[in-house]
C-alpha cells in the first residue's frame, strides 16, 4: 500500500444523539483533521469520510437515525462507496437484524445480523486482534501483535457476505474490525484505546482512501 | 495491561476541586483535574473513574468543563450527580464513556432502568459503598440505614441487566494503603465473572489476590497513584509480576 501523508480530511461526524461525539472528534482532530459534527443530511453526504460513533443502545440509535433520515444519507453514501467508518454500536447500526433492538432493521449495507455475546456477558477490557488478518488488510502499520483495544459491548456482529473480510479479536474472540469496500466497522474504540488506537485510525483512513 | 482484567484509577472531585479522599471523612486537595487526567493517560492506566463525591443532586459544571479540555484517549467513567437520561447525554458528550450510578441504584429509581435503556448495561458501573459493621459486612449510607447484605445488591443490579459491573468501595479503607478488609470479599464469590471492580485502600498483594478470582474484572486504586511519579507504572509490574501464572492465563493468545 502506498504511504504517504494523508491530505487533510473533512471529516463528518453523525450527530445522532448517542455518541462520545467529543472524544471521537478529539481523536481526529489530533490526527490533524477538520472535524465537524452533524445531523444534516447534505453534510453527510459531502464529508471526504463519515464517522458513526457509538456508545448507546441499538434502539435509540435506530430511532434517531430514522428520525433525522440520516439511514437514508448513510446508504446512498454507501451505495456510491464513500468512505464510511463506524465504531462500536456505530457499526453495529450498519448491519441488518439487531437483537438489541427487538430484531429491528439495521441500515443494512452491510449483510449479517447483531447478535448477544455467546457469553450471555458483555466483553469489556482490552484486547489484542488477529496480527495475521490484520495485516492482510493493511492496517498494522505501527502496531505491535500484542497491542490492545478498549472493548466495551453486550452484542456483536454475525456477517454473512463472503465479501465481507474480517479482523477478530482474542479471549474472546469476536469480530472486531470488518471491511466491506470503503464502509469499515470497528467494533473496539478506537478513540479510548490511546496510542494504538489513534494509530490504528490512521491505518483505517489510509485503507478507505487509497 | 494486555491481558483481560484491569487497572483502574479512582479521582475524588468535591466541591469544585479534585481531593484525596480518606476513609470518606477527611479530604485534601489534590492536582487540577485536567492535570490528574493528563497524567494518568499517559501513564496508560486501562480506566479511569471520576466521581462526584460532593454528594450534590446536580452534575458539576467545573467538572464537566475540566473533563472537556482534558482531551482524554484512555476510557473514563464518569459518577456523582448523574440523576437522568440527559445528565448521561451530558457526561458523555463531555468525553466519558460510562456513568457511574449509585444513589439512583440503592433507591432503586426508575431513572436507572432508563440510563440503562439509553447507553447499554456495559455503560454502566454501580458503585456500592460497604462497610464492616459488628457483625458482618453492610451498605454504607448516611442517614438512611440499609440493611441488605452487599453481596446480593451487587447481584440484583447484574441479574436485572442494570450494570455490567459493580465497583464494591470499602469506605472506611479508602486512602489508606494496605487496608482493604478481605473479609468483605468473601460473599461476592457468587456474582458473575468479570462483574466487580474492588476498591479502597487496596495493596498490589491484596489486589493480586483479588485478581485470581472469578468475579474480579478490575482492581482500582485511588490516593496510590499520586504518591509518586511513576506509581503507576510501579504498581502495574507489580502486579504482572506478583500475579504472573494468572496473568498468562488471562493473556490474549
Amino acid at each position: 500500500m502506498a504511504s504517504g501523508p494523508l491530505r487533510r480530511l473533512a471529516i463528518t461526524i453523525a450527530d445522532y444523539r448517542v455518541g462520545n461525539v467529543h472524544s471521537v472528534a478529539s481523536l481526529f482532530s489530533e490526527l490533524g483533521h477538520r472535524v465537524g459534527v452533524s445531523s444534516s443530511s447534505g453534510e453527510i453526504q459531502n464529508a471526504d469520510v463519515l464517522v458513526l460513533p457509538g456508545v448507546g443502545s441499538a434502539r435509540t440509535a435506530l430511532t434517531e437515525l430514522r428520525s433525522r433520515a440520516l439511514d437514508d444519507a448513510i446508504r446512498h453514501r454507501c451505495e456510491l462507496d464513500l468512505p464510511v467508518i463506524g465504531i462500536c454500536l456505530g457499526a453495529q447500526v450498519l448491519l441488518g437484524a439487531n437483537e438489541e433492538a427487538g430484531g429491528e432493521e439495521g441500515i443494512a449495507v452491510v449483510s449479517g445480523s447483531v447478535r448477544r455475546l455467546d457469553s450471555g456477558g458483555t466483553n469489556t477490557g482490552w484486547r489484542s486482534l488477529n496480527a495475521e488478518q490484520l495485516q492482510h488488510l493493511g492496517l498494522n502499520r505501527g502496531l505491535r501483535s500484542t497491542s490492545t483495544f478498549f472493548f466495551n459491548h453486550e452484542f456483536q456482529v454475525h456477517l454473512d457476505a463472503a465479501d465481507v473480510e474480517v479482523v477478530e479479536s482474542s479471549a474472546p474472540s469476536v469480530p472486531a474490525v470488518f471491511v466491506s469496500g470503503r464502509t469499515i466497522g470497528v467494533q473496539f474504540h478506537p478513540e479510548k484505546s490511546q496510542a494504538p488506537g489513534k494509530r490504528f485510525m490512521k491505518n483505517v483512513l489510509e485503507h478507505v482512501l487509497r | 495491561m494486555s491481558y483481560g482484567k484491569r487497572l483502574v484509577a479512582v479521582l475524588n472531585w468535591r466541591h469544585g476541586g479534585l481531593v484525596k479522599s480518606y476513609g470518606h471523612s477527611v479530604w485534601r486537595p489534590s492536582l487540577r483535574l485536567e492535570a490528574a487526567l493528563r497524567v494518568l493517560d499517559r501513564w496508560q492506566v486501562d480506566e479511569i473513574v471520576l466521581v462526584d463525591i460532593s454528594r450534590n443532586s446536580t452534575l458539576d459544571e467545573g467538572m464537566l468543563e475540566a473533563l472537556k479540555v482534558a482531551r482524554l484517549s484512555t476510557p473514563l467513567a464518569v459518577g456523582g450527580g448523574v440523576r437522568s437520561v440527559r445528565d448521561v447525554e451530558r457526561v458523555l458528550q463531555a468525553g466519558a464513556d460510562r456513568v457511574v450510578l449509585e444513589t439512583l441504584l440503592l433507591d432503586d429509581d426508575p431513572n436507572a432502568e432508563a440510563i440503562t435503556r439509553l447507553i447499554g448495561r456495559q455503560g454502566v458501573i454501580g458503585s456500592l459503598p460497604v462497610v464492616r459493621n459488628e457483625h458482618q459486612p453492610g451498605v454504607w449510607r448516611p442517614g438512611a440505614p440499609d440493611t441488605r447484605r452487599p453481596a446480593d445488591v451487587a447481584l440484583e443490579w447484574v441479574e436485572r441487566g442494570l450494570v455490567s459491573e459493580v465497583l464494591v468501595r470499602d469506605v472506611a479503607a479508602e486512602g489508606f494503603e494496605s487496608q482493604f478488609t478481605l473479609d468483605l470479599t468473601g460473599d461476592f464469590q457468587g456474582l458473575p465473572p468479570d462483574s466487580v471492580i474492588w476498591f479502597g485502600g487496596l495493596d498490589a498483594a491484596t489486589a493480586c489476590e483479588l485478581l485470581s478470582r472469578s468475579e474480579t474484572s478490575a482492581v482500582a486504586f485511588g490516593n496510590l497513584l499520586f504518591h509518586s511519579e511513576l506509581a503507576a507504572v510501579t504498581l502495574r509490574t507489580q502486579l504482572r509480576r506478583r500475579a504472573l501464572t494468572q496473568l498468562r492465563r488471562w493473556s490474549p493468545a
